[in-house]
Formats: structure tokens, sequence, C-alpha cells
């Protein structure tokens, strides 16, 4: 029998919440920048061996709750075309070729071009000298498709990247094997969840712009296909399709046990989750806007403040971090952006409770960035989004500060951040 | 307030068209000492070749060359540019006719330098009470990181977090106990994936 993944039937979009969903589980867009910094950052507040640890377990969880959606629904029978599925997926969502040897008792996974150790050594491989694999996300993976394919309940089997060419070796090698200890069980956050959360949509200023954007752009995304090394790249950025439990799990694990162990550090660890949004939203949302795709759609941005907060507002609702509306702006002044939720928000509630303020690290720093977007970049002049032009406009002197003023974690009706001029 | 006397520095120096003073890592434009046609774009050429010397500095670091003194030398039909560091934390660079030797563009660069290393001194000691001198290996450590740390605009809260000792405590190097130092330095060595500092 042949597997096959039907992307059409199996992908799906909230509309009025700006939330996507693969298998009806939460599902966002996101480029590497996000994805190798939010990683440091985990490993950065944990320390590299623990953090490498939460980053392998959450994405075990996640990818076996996950493919358990998934892998039913795409004719597969046998062990080996349920592996092939989770192979040909993984990479159908930019994460790179991962090929799986295993059997019932563990086995080798082997990678190519996977996108965190690949992105890493092009990114910052020049730079510095890891120390550490890089591909908790593949290694999750890997042993999560074990253990579906092979009805294992999760947490039979445990992992371990051998080799990672983040390191120099040629190819990324997993080791997978009995676990020695049990993995708590966990129930996923999915469609249904998310959906029980929600609370009724609503518009802002500019809505139909916003809507018309929006539309063509979900539209193009839909046609991206990874390409023969697993990877998608467009926009000066590599992007991946990833699961929401992902971010948000082993951001708030780490969080929490940081408010636990160091809670002096907590609100810097709060400001490098920003970051990686911060990030996110200037790299990516800065490369669509640049791309030519843009320009044949909504025409190559004059400069114009609202127009660009008009497309980020766009973006952001494609790429499903929620319904970005613009409540409130003007020019050099303020901004104030509301969503009735984000795929932060939504996952905090259902697996922490709520919490005494705001949780959307990407939702803040992604606002910022789009302020930034707007105000910082002469985009007459075609800039290119890379390192240099990042680091030139953010070593110093950040000109604008921002508050999560409102925030479904902590009971609000929705989430808002403002963000305001720094005047000096 | 007036920190650096560029005239003076440059006084009696021939041919010499301009003289920047820039802050290292972030390329900025700290002082200038030029003639009009190159005051315009002090700005831009500021970022420009503190991104040159950069570059450099990583090419040196991948062949194993971490902490040498760094000249570079430019020749161009009309002009004869020379990028010197000044400390960890500045940049001179000097522009020069191309008719002036290229020996002599050294001596007198070394001689320029020499003369603001003296005028920054000066300036520290008068505005930070000698924290430096009081601990001069934490804040080398922090400069070296500011410099070779690949997002160096988060590199202080990746230490912060990495430690758990909190910014204002890294903000202010010399009250960093023995043991933080010790905290600082293993962090600094995971965060560039290297085995010891050499600072």
């Amino acid at each position: 029998m042949t597997v096959q993944i039907k992307k059409e039937e199996l992908f799906s979009v909230l509309p009025e919440h700006a939330f996507a969903f693969f298998a009806d589980t939460p599902v966002v867009y996101h480029c590497h920048h996000y994805n190798l910094w939010l990683d440091q950052t985990i490993d950065d507040a944990l320390g590299t061996r623990e953090g490498m640890a939460l980053r392998t377990r959450t994405a075990h969880e996640a990818f076996y709750h996950y493919l358990a959606q998934l892998v039913p629904r795409s004719g597969a029978d046998t062990p080996a075309e349920k592996l092939k599925v989770a192979e040909l997926i993984f990479a159908a969502m930019g994460h790179g070729n991962l090929r799986l040897h295993t059997q019932a008792q563990g086995g080798l996974a082997t990678g190519d071009f996977l996108h965190y150790g690949y992105t890493w050594k092009e990114k910052y491989g020049e730079k510095v000298r890891r120390r550490h694999t890089a591909d908790a996300v593949a290694a999750g993976c890997a042993v999560a498709a074990t253990e579906i394919a092979f009805d294992l309940p999760m947490g039979t089997l445990d992992v371990a990247e051998e080799t990672c060419v983040s390191l120099g070796a040629p190819q990324c090698r997993f080791q997978i094997e009995g676990a020695k200890q049990p993995m708590p069980p966990s129930r996923p956050v999915g469609k249904r969840e998310t959906q029980r959360l929600l609370g009724d949509s609503f518009s802002g200023k500019h809505e139909e712009q916003i809507r018309a954007i929006t539309t063509g752009l979900r539209s193009f995304l839909g046609t991206i296909n990874s390409d023969e090394r697993g990877l998608v790249q467009g926009f000066g950025v590599f992007v991946t399709l990833h699961l929401a439990s992902y971010y948000n799990g082993i951001s708030y694990n780490a969080l929490y046990n940081i408010e636990r162990t160091a809670p002096q550090s907590f609100d810097v660890m709060q400001g490098l989750l920003v970051e990686a949004g911060h990030q996110c939203g200037f790299n990516t949302f800065g490369g669509i806007l640049r791309s030519p795709e843009w320009e044949g759609l909504v025409g190559a941005p004059t400069g114009d403040p609202l127009e660009i907060l008009i497309g980020c507002c766009a973006i952001g609702r494609a790429l499903g971090f929620g319904q970005w509306t613009i409540q409130d702006f003007a020019p050099d002044k303020h901004f104030v952006l509301r969503t009735p939720g984000t795929y932060e928000s939504t996952y905090h509630v259902t697996r922490h409770g709520l919490a005494s303020s705001g949780r959307c690290y990407l939702h803040q720093g992604g606002t910022l960035a789009a302020v930034q977007l707007a105000h910082r970049v002469p985009w007459r002049e075609k800039p290119t989004f890379d390192q240099a032009f990042y680091r030139s406009l953010f070593h110093s002197d950040p000109q604008w500060r921002f508050q999560e003023t409102h925030c479904v974690s902590k009971g609000d009706d929705y989430c808002e951040v403002a963000v305001e001029r720094i005047r000096k | 307030m007036q920190i650096l006397n560029l005239p003076a520095a440059a006084e009696g120096v021939p041919a010499l068209q301009g003289l920047f003073v820039i802050t290292m890592p972030d390329c900025l434009l700290f002082d200038s000492y030029v003639l009009p046609v190159l005051q315009e774009a002090s700005e831009e050429l500021a970022a420009m070749f503190g991104e040159l010397v950069r570059n450099h500095r990583d090419a040196l670091r991948l062949m194993g060359s971490w902490s040498s003194e760094l000249q570079i030398t430019v020749e161009s039909s009309d002009r004869l540019l020379l990028l010197r560091e000044l400390r960890e934390d500045f940049l001179l660079v000097f522009a020069f006719e191309s008719s002036l030797p290229i020996g002599m563009a050294r001596l007198f660069g070394r001689r320029i330098g020499e003369t603001l290393q003296l005028q920054l001194e000066g300036f520290q000691e008068t505005s930070v009470d000698g924290e430096a001198e009081q601990s001069p290996r934490a804040a080398r450590i922090l400069e070296f990181l500011q410099r070779y740390a690949p997002d160096p605009h988060a590199s202080m809260m990746r230490l912060a977090l990495r430690t758990g000792i909190p910014m204002e405590h890294l903000e202010a190097p010399a009250s960093l106990s023995p043991q933080a130092l010790a905290k600082v330095e293993e962090a600094v060595c995971d965060i560039l994936g290297i085995d010891q500092l050499n600072v």
C-alpha cells in the first residue's frame, strides 16, 4: 500500500482567530532565527545538558501526540509505512530529511540537512564553535515515530543524538533504545482544547486590507513545498511548519524552572524569550515584505509606517500567530496590537493555568519588531535583512518600549501589546 | 563633553585627511577629525570600517588567532587607509593621501594611537573611579564576550541567564566576587564555544 499525506485535507485554519492546525494539532510557521534563539535560550536557562533533555523530551511528546493523530489518517498499516509517513511529513514541514531504521526495541535514525543543525551551521558556524548536538526536534520525532509505528506507549523508548552536522559531522545520527526512566503521561493540547478557550473574535482598524492580504498570503503559503533537502528556504530565512506545543512546552517549562530555582533571572529570561520573537518578526516579516512575492501580492513597500503595520498584521495571521488587529496607531508615537488569543496563551492556560502577568513572548517581540520595521527600515533602499543590519539597528538605543497590557494567560478576554516611543 | 583632543593629536602629521575614532563592537562613530569632503559620510564610514575589522577578526579567529592586535592597511590610487585597534573597545581609522609612504603612515598611526590611549585612560579614570583598574580581568572578559559573541546586543542578557548573576551586577564588573567571576568565565567559554579564555 502506498502512503500518502493529503495536506489539503489535514491542514485547517480557524480564520477568525488565525490559528492553524495539521491533523488537529496546533501548528505555526517559524524561521530559523526564532528556532535557534529559542533553543539557545532554553540551554542558557537550564544549562546545556538539562536544556537538551527538556527540548528532546518536549519534542518527543509533541511529535507523539501529533503522529498519533496523523498516521491513522495517512493510510499506513505496517510499521514500515508508518515510519515512512513520519519521514515524509517531517521533510514536508521543512525540518530536513530524517531516515528511520528502527524496530520496536529501537535502532538507528539518520538525518541530512536537519533544520536545526544545518541552519545553526549556516548562521553561526563561522563565528563560534558549537560543543553539543543541535537536533532535539529531529531526535524527538524519531523516537516518537518509532513508538507510534510499533504501537508503543509514549516514553517506551529514549533517544540520543550521537553525531551532528553542527559539530562538523557529515551526517546526524540518532540512537534509539529502551527508556531507562518512564516518561510522565501527558495530554495533548490540540484543536479541541484550543477552541474551548477561544472567545469571540473581533476586528480592528484597516480590517479589510489586512483580511485581503492574509487571504492572499495563506494561498501562497499553501503552495510552498520543501526542497530535496527537506528544507523550506525563502524570504531570506529557513522556514518550518512547527508544532506549537514544542515552542510552548520548552518555553514555559524552562521559565517556571527558573522562577523556582533562580528567581533573580526570571525577568532576563522573559527578555530573551521576547528577543526570540523580535528576531522572528524582524527577519521573517522583513524578508517577506522585501520579497518579490510580496511585491506581486501587495506591491513594494513604500516606507509608510501604516502600510508596514497592515502588512505585519496580515503576515502574523497567515503564519498562525493569532488574529492580529490594529487597535490604535499614531506614527512615531504608539501602536496597539490586539488579538483574541495567541497560540501561546491558549497553551499556557491549558497546561499552566492563569499567570500573574502576560505570557505571550512571541506576541510581544513580534509586535515590537513590527513597529521597528515600520519606523526604522529604509524600505526604498531595499535593505538586506541580515545579521549586520539587525546588529546595526538594535545593538543600542532601543527607541521603543512595549508592554503586554492584556493577556488571556492572566484571565483577560484578549491579548494586547502596546508599544510606545521612548522620548528623550 | 569633549573627551578626545583629536586636533592636538593630529597636529603636524602630514597628508592626513581624516581620523575616525569608532567604538567597537557596535561600530559607532565616537569622534572624528576630518576634511569637509569626508565629514558628511562619517557615521556611515564608521559602520563600514567597524564591520571590516569585525570580519577580519572573524577570519583571524577561524585561523586560531584570538587576541593579537589587528592593523589593516588599504591602498587605493588616491588614498591610504590605516585601520588600527585601540584597546579592545575602540578602532582608529586614518585616511592619508596616497603619496605618504606606508611606513610613515604606520609610524604616525602608532604615535597618534598612543596619544589617544592616554587621553582615553584619563577619561576612564575620572568617569568610573578606577573600577576597571580594580577588576581588570572581569572587565576584559566582558569586553571579550562583547567582541566575539555572535549576537552582541543580547550577550549580557545571555550571560546573566547562564550565570544567575543579575544584569546590574554584571554591569559593574568590579563588584563581582571570585566565585561569580569563575561562573562568568565558564559561561563565556560556553557561549563562545572555547575551552579557555586568554584575556
